[in-house]
């Protein structure tokens, strides 16, 4: 395992990548929402919230099945 | 020239210089997530054994994500290529490529030996590259930023089509 060999205890790693994804999933629906709300023409808003949610799911879910694997 | 005049020229030349290293950086990402799509999209059931290999979507979504991705990585590259919503098309790549990490990174950390399907392919392999595909994503996310922070690139067809102020 990856934390074995930088010897990173396990629920440092989990708190790490949880603290990583809800940085990136904050800071970027603060830019998505920036990005429709300065620009003059704007790309379709259903888009840019439909690809945020994309994001979301899967660095939610990278991020919850990681921490139980790890933990587990 | 003036000191004065120079002092004028220096930020437009500057502006003009990073606007062409935007477009570099733009034609490069562009060409990479076009290329990335355009492997994935006519092998449809070899990329949802890639999604599935990753075991992070539950098995219902794994379809409709690796229907969507390649779609989606073929819309945002010509987008980039051609220079319509810049900035915005950037912010979704490096959000995606945030995905991508936290997906890679995961399956390293699971022991998880698969390839990454990201240029196609995927499931299990012997040998994975883990770390090679991490610092690729890694420069690929420094090219998204830094179209994210430089806002304006050179022959943008955004800036003919929407006007230069927005």
């Amino acid at each position: 395992m990856l934390c074995h060999s930088w010897h990173v205890s396990e629920q440092s790693y989990v708190v790490g990548l949880c603290v990583v994804s809800l940085i990136v999933l904050v800071v970027g629906a603060w830019f998505v929402r920036h990005e429709l709300r300065t620009r003059q023409q704007p790309p379709p808003a259903a888009v840019m919230w439909l690809a945020y949610l994309g994001v979301l799911i899967v660095v939610v879910l990278g991020a919850a099945r990681t921490s139980w694997v790890v933990l587990g | 020239m003036t000191s004065t005049e120079s002092d004028v020229a220096l930020p437009s030349l500057t502006a003009r210089v990073l606007g062409w290293i935007g477009l570099a950086g733009r034609l490069y990402l562009g060409y990479t997530f076009i290329t990335a799509g355009l492997d994935k999209l006519p092998h449809h059931s070899t990329t949802e054994l890639a999604v599935r290999a990753y075991q992070l979507l539950p098995w219902q979504l794994a379809p409709t994500y690796a229907t969507a991705l390649p779609i989606a990585e073929l819309l945002l590259g010509i987008l980039l290529v051609l220079g319509v919503f810049t900035r915005s098309v950037a912010v979704l790549l490096a959000l995606g490529l945030c995905s991508f990490l936290v997906g890679i990174t995961s399956a390293w950390v699971r022991g998880l030996n698969i390839d990454c399907g990201c240029f196609g392919g995927g499931g299990q392999v012997s040998d994975p590259h883990y770390l090679e595909h991490v610092l690729r994503d890694l420069g690929y996310l420094a090219i998204a930023v830094y179209l994210i922070v430089v806002r304006r690139t050179a022959f943008a067809l955004g800036d003919w089509l929407f006007g230069r102020r927005d």
